[in-house]
């Protein structure tokens, strides 16, 4: 019993060596990090377990442009830089917006959309989106995002910021009325408020053109990258072009994400 | 490792030193109670507190501390939310913070290790002990209380402090409810400057101090309370 | 909201709309990762094991610090910190052997790895404890009878050791099921994860949330009952 035991033990020890080996793969696909979260209509998990949304329609557009093989890869968004510095994916979609800060760490290829931020609060309550209407209120903003500085730089020494991993636990705590006001992008809160739950709230107020809300958001490539940076730009030029971008555009919102 | 960016860190730091602190020694205490209270239902005569006790524990050490996080705050969170006499109630700025529902689970867990490790040391109690005290006219809760529990929680008191340092250790479990303990402040830090490694690090330190010194509050314990030879 | 049972069924059932098959997918993964890790554990713990009882001062030492960190340090931080660091340690130890960028580590070995070095230091502690604990003389026995060391420590000292160690060994399985599921945190696609991606799409928080943890307590209790009656066959002849 005891010499079958150790043998089975050997045997695991052995298979264990063998699946680490065959996990670590030779890479010839590109990796694309995406938030781990889903972020409708940008992202979005289906019951079957795949990916789809507008984000994942303009990377496969890329993909078949570029001739290359794509594999998503779902990382925490507050891990997707190092992430990408650590090697684990090549390119970080789902919506990084390009702000000077993440310049200094990531290389940015062109803007692939962009919009502004939107604050959602109940519309029972009076809120005006300026630091004296915000004193004390828990306003919610996705962590690792620049609206998450945004609120800090403007209302951080008025406001309670409460800082959630998706906009979705966001929106279900202001639902729950464990905070106040939620901040975040407009396209998506604008869905929130489609449905039963969001519909005793309204948008009280939507950010201007700020240097720290960034230039829109772009795919961020390892500092140094540009060969890809480049392809993704040729090929991001072509969609745009060709009209691919503005047919996948219309399947999902009446005006253009990619912005003036 | 860029130590001009360490001390700059620490503000924050300490912020979130006080709120692990304060999470874990409240769940500690509460926790104990709760121990107390497990250990002597596991024990009772009665099938009625003896059962559930047992379903309840072995749920609770069956299953991950993060789901049972999760469950408390989304799951029972909401639930409560929708509750219009607990929504505007009193107890509302306390059931909307992330911090209470760490502090239950964290309690909850505690209550339900602990308890066992107390099962055993109630156990281990000389039954000449108990029979002394019976005879000397102390009735049996005062039996319980002054003779049998300070006499178990010395001889659990090993495992009670191993279980302490797991304690101390889920603490940060509370950050991923948007909690801002010791492990929320250095994401947060590593958000805001792209670092992993000095703000985690440092965080790391913080534990290995915190851990070092339970245990040898545990081994002081240990010596003052130890019976016989002194 | 009022619960609706029809529609949480049709939620975790296998039609277009149910997330049956996913949580079962995500189960599986689950299972993966502390099997795979579990393995790795017991390895690191067997070599930390002979470090701290027959290997030379360094090796004591470090295998001392080991345990010690790893032990004091909360799962959560550890698995964060070596999920980003395990990859780059990684490739720093391919550039030592010239391979570098040529196999890069795969999210799942990252997670294995970080989970693995977890329960390597308890295990260490779980084999050193059971090591002291068997007779001296059957050593002593198995070096009269000019064993070479190797076949000592598979005939004699494994065997004798493994009946002791069950006990503990057993408990860590039990963590390291339950540790797996901290590696949601980082994004990991396992059990957890498609639960709280479930949770949050359908709004049925607390009923998936409860099914999750109704799903690691069924895979915890099965296991259970293998550990007993592996530790039953394991005491035969044993008083």
């Amino acid at each position: 019993m005891v010499k079958a035991l150790t043998r089975v033990l050997a045997a695991l020890m052995l298979l264990a060596a063998a699946s680490a080996a065959s996990a670590a793969f030779a890479q010839d696909t590109l990796r694309w990090g995406y938030n781990a979260a889903p972020f409708p209509p940008w992202t979005n998990k289906s019951p079957a377990g795949e990916w789809y949304g507008f984000d994942i329609d303009i990377m496969n557009a890329l993909c078949s442009e570029m001739k290359a093989k794509c594999e998503i890869v779902p990382v925490a968004w507050d891990g997707i830089i190092p992430a990408l510095q650590a090697n684990k994916i090549d390119i970080i979609w789902s919506g990084m917006s390009m702000t000077a800060e993440r310049e200094k760490v990531v290389d940015f290829t062109d803007r692939y959309r962009r919009g502004p931020a939107a604050f959602v609060a109940p519309k029972a309550m009076k809120v005006e989106i300026t630091a004296a209407g915000l004193k004390d209120k828990i306003v919610a903003v996705t962590k690792a995002t620049n609206f998450q500085r945004y609120l800090e730089h403007y209302y951080g020494s008025a406001a309670k910021i409460k800082l959630y991993d998706t906009l979705d636990d966001a929106t279900a705590d202001l639902v729950a009325g464990r905070n106040d006001v939620v901040m975040g992008d407009i396209l998506q809160l604008t869905i929130f408020m489609k449905n039963a739950p969001g519909q005793p709230f309204e948008i009280k107020g939507i950010t201007p053109v700020d240097p720290i809300l960034g230039r829109g958001a772009g795919a961020g490539v390892r500092k140094g990258d540009t060969v890809l940076k480049d392809r993704i730009n040729a090929a991001l030029a072509a969609i745009r072009k060709s009209g691919e971008y503005q047919t996948i555009a219309k399947k999902y919102f009446e005006h253009d994400p990619y912005g003036e | 490792m860029d130590f001009p960016f360490l001390v700059e860190m620490v503000p924050q730091l300490v912020d979130g030193f006080w709120t692990t602190l304060s999470l874990w020694l409240l769940s500690l205490s509460a926790g104990l109670v709760g121990a107390i209270f497990m250990a002597m239902m596991r024990m009772s005569s009665s099938g009625w507190l003896r059962e559930p006790a047992k379903a309840f524990i072995t749920v609770i050490r069956g299953t991950p501390l993060l789901i049972q996080v999760y469950i408390l705050y989304y799951g029972f969170g909401n639930l409560f939310a929708q509750m219009p006499s607990i929504r505007y109630s009193v107890f509302w700025p306390v059931l909307r913070e992330g911090y209470w529902y760490a502090w239950a689970a964290l309690t909850i867990s505690f209550a339900a290790y602990g308890g066992e490790i107390l099962r055993g040391g109630i156990a281990g109690v000389p039954k000449g002990e108990i029979e002394a005290a019976r005879s000397l006219g102390l009735r049996s809760w005062m039996t319980s209380l002054l003779i049998i529990l300070p006499r178990a929680l010395r001889i659990s008191l090993p495992a009670l402090g191993g279980q302490n340092i797991i304690l101390l250790k889920s603490t940060v479990l509370a950050s991923t409810i948007t909690v801002m303990d010791l492990l929320g402040v250095a994401n947060y830090i590593r958000m805001q400057t792209f670092r992993v490694y000095e703000p985690l690090l440092a965080v790391t330190a913080v534990f290995v101090i915190l851990t070092w010194i339970s245990a040898q509050i545990v081994t002081w314990l240990e010596r003052r309370y130890s019976y016989g030879a002194r | 909201m009022q619960f609706d049972f029809s529609t949480f069924l049709v939620l975790i059932g296998f039609g277009p709309m149910g997330w049956g098959a996913q949580l079962l997918r995500g189960a599986a993964t689950t299972i993966e990762i502390s099997v795979a890790s579990y393995v790795l554990g017991l390895a690191l713990g067997l070599v930390g094991c002979w470090a701290k009882l027959s290997g030379g001062l360094i090796a004591t030492r470090v295998a001392e610090l080991y345990t010690t960190l790893v032990r004091a340090i909360p799962a959560l931080l550890l698995i964060i910190l070596l999920y980003y660091t395990g990859t780059s340690m990684f490739d720093a130890a391919m550039g030592l052997v010239g391979l570098k960028g040529r196999i890069t580590l795969s999210g799942f070995a990252t997670v294995v790895f970080a989970l693995g070095f977890i329960k390597g230091a308890y295990m260490t502690e779980v084999f050193r404890g059971a090591m002291v604990s068997t007779p001296k003389g059957i050593h002593e026995a198995g070096k009269a009878l000019a064993l070479p060391p190797l076949i000592r420590f598979r005939l004699v000292t494994f065997p004798l050791m493994l009946r002791i160690a069950l006990p503990g060994l057993g408990n860590l399985w039990q963590s390291a099921l339950k540790d797996s599921a901290l590696v949601s945190v980082v994004g990991f696609e396992e059990l957890l994860n498609v639960g709280k991606i479930a949770a949050s799409q359908t709004k049925f928080y607390l009923s998936f949330f409860l099914l999750v943890a109704a799903m690691f307590l069924a895979i915890s209790l099965i296991s259970n009952l293998f550990i007993d009656r592996l530790e039953r066959r394991l005491n035969r002849g044993f008083v």
